[in-house]
């Protein structure tokens, strides 16, 4: 009877709200929207690998390619390319040599494998690229890793990219289980992987629960906000995102002396 | 049911931030004042620890230094919360009440120099014993002023101590082993992985068959100034829906194979 109680109680938040939905069409390749920061202050880079030779290296790797495709922060296409990849090596990818035909200082990327091994098909699964970027601030001499987050956008065979993520039909909260501490800067990136516009406020709470200040805006499909927040009060401080998003996990920067800690929630 | 360990690498102090309060909404959970607790094993024996309380809504940092004069430093520390009281003494891990699960309830892992800090957020499970690790670093940025280490974090609901080997391969010549490092359970197992020789383009295979965990790597300036840490993904995270499962089972066969019959 507990089990049907909680069973219940459950089901308005997840009752066809699914983290990621079954793309349209079976064995496309799926990505993560990776965040892109390129400016004078930032540089982005990717390390590209031969995911699907790890399942399968008998197709020849002068057959197989990834296809970059970029967004602005707004969530509109603004390049795309097909990279080669090596067979069990990485290459690191500059993404700032992509980021020159737009005016915007971030956006989101996906990158998809043109290979999707055949005995993963068979699996009813998806190859999907998760992987891994990293951040520099003002040229510094180590990068900032972080791994991806979400199994954002598919690549249908007609060329068509699908979003996967859906929009709750409740509002939710996510709360980033990290203390903020200052004096430094936080800056908080939301992505939207969903096909629609979505409204989403950023909460930052003191200690003693008291809302402190709030910031609100829309994200379009694709695309990307991020909020800054200056911590320079001592005061430990919590930040609540609420949306219709089933999961707003953010990814999080944290700028204090010029050095740099990139994680997601 | 999660942990939360206090992790540890050279030239940096470890500590963990508990945080008192669901990541999300739409889970029930409980968020009252909680009983704060360092676990670890030692001489046949997962011991116990209350070390205080931690408020509902709030936050708790413990440093190493906070539980270091009684956890032996072969072993590692690891923190709960919870609404009852933990025994002091047991033969197997103590279940720590499930909190959330989607997302699990999470904690800042961190490290720190005296110059900077960097963490990410984790929990930690107990793996089964009879289980393998399978995995490839992305991570490494090779170069004479930074170092790059591998820690290996393992706990199993047995206090007992068994080890294993941890080989590194690249993928290329998966007939060579290029270092063999002895890792036990219940610890965090740190590797130098700068003296095995991989460039900028080499994409390590980290491989172990006696013993699974959590790969976790740091990399920071040898000045202490600038560090960069995060945990690579288990192999089934390249794949999403269907049988993922058994697409890793693929993987780690074809892998496990190339290696055993060099």
């Amino acid at each position: 009877m507990k089990n049907i109680i909680k069973r219940l109680k459950k089901a308005p938040w997840s009752y066809k709200q699914p983290l990621t939905k079954k793309p349209s069409n079976i064995g496309i390749p799926v990505s993560d929207l990776f965040v892109w920061r390129c400016c004078e202050d930032w540089n982005t880079f990717f390390e590209l690998t031969d995911i699907a030779g790890l399942f399968d290296d008998d197709i020849e790797i002068k057959d197989q390619f990834a296809e970059i495709c970029f967004y602005d922060q707004k969530g509109s296409l603004f390049h795309e390319e097909k990279l080669q990849i090596q067979r069990h090596k990485k290459i690191t990818i500059d993404i700032s040599n992509f980021t020159i035909a737009t005016k915007s200082n971030y956006g989101t990327f996906c990158i998809f494998h043109s290979h999707t091994p055949d005995k993963l098909t068979k699996l009813g699964s998806f190859l999907t690229e998760r992987g891994y970027l990293s951040f520099t601030y003002k040229n510094a001499p180590l990068r900032s890793f972080v791994h991806g987050n979400l199994d954002a956008i598919g690549q249908l065979h007609d060329g068509e990219r699908q979003l996967l993520g859906t929009k709750s039909f409740l509002s939710r909260s996510y709360s980033l289980q990290h203390q903020l501490i200052g004096p430094a800067i936080y800056e908080i990136g939301i992505v939207n992987p969903t096909p629609s516009a979505i409204n989403l406020s950023c909460s930052l709470i003191s200690t003693d629960n008291e809302v402190v200040d709030i910031q609100n805006t829309t994200i379009q499909p694709r695309g990307l906000s991020i909020f800054p927040i200056l911590t320079e009060r001592p005061q430990a401080s919590r930040i609540v995102i609420k949306s219709h998003l089933v999961m707003a996990r953010p990814l999080v920067f944290r700028i204090h002396n010029n050095n740099i800690d990139v994680f997601h929630g | 049911m999660s942990y939360y360990p206090i992790l540890s690498a050279p030239n940096c102090k470890g500590w963990t931030t508990l945080c008192n309060f669901p990541p999300n909404n739409w889970e029930a959970s409980e968020n009252a004042k909680k009983y704060v607790n360092v676990s670890w094993a030692d001489d046949g024996n997962w011991h116990t620890r209350n070390i205080g309380t931690i408020a509902s809504n709030g936050f708790r940092q413990i440093d190493i230094e906070e539980v270091e004069n009684y956890v032996p430093k072969s072993t590692l520390p690891l923190l709960s919360m919870t609404l009852s009281t933990m025994p002091e003494l047991s033969v197997t891990l103590p279940e720590s009440e499930t909190l959330t699960e989607v997302p699990a309830w999470r904690a800042a892992l961190g490290l720190s120099t005296e110059q900077t800090s960097t963490s990410y957020q984790g929990e930690i499970d107990p793996f089964p014993a009879q289980a393998s690790l399978l995995t490839f670093c992305p991570f490494l940025q090779p170069s004479t002023d930074i170092s790059n280490h591998l820690i290996f974090l393992n706990i199993e609901k047995s206090p007992v101590v068994r080890t294993a080997h941890i080989d590194v391969y690249n993928p290329i010549n998966p007939e060579i082993v290029l270092g063999t490092f002895e890792v036990r359970n219940n610890s965090a197992t740190v590797i130098n992985l700068d003296e095995l020789g991989f460039k900028q383009e080499d994409f390590p295979m980290i491989m172990c068959k006696g013993m699974t965990g959590i790969p976790v790597y740091l990399s920071m300036l040898k000045d202490g100034s600038s560090m960069s840490l995060e945990h690579t993904h288990p192999p089934a995270s390249l794949v999403i829906h269907g049988d993922r499962r058994s697409a890793q089972k693929i993987l780690k066969t074809k892998w496990f194979s190339r290696v055993t019959e060099s």
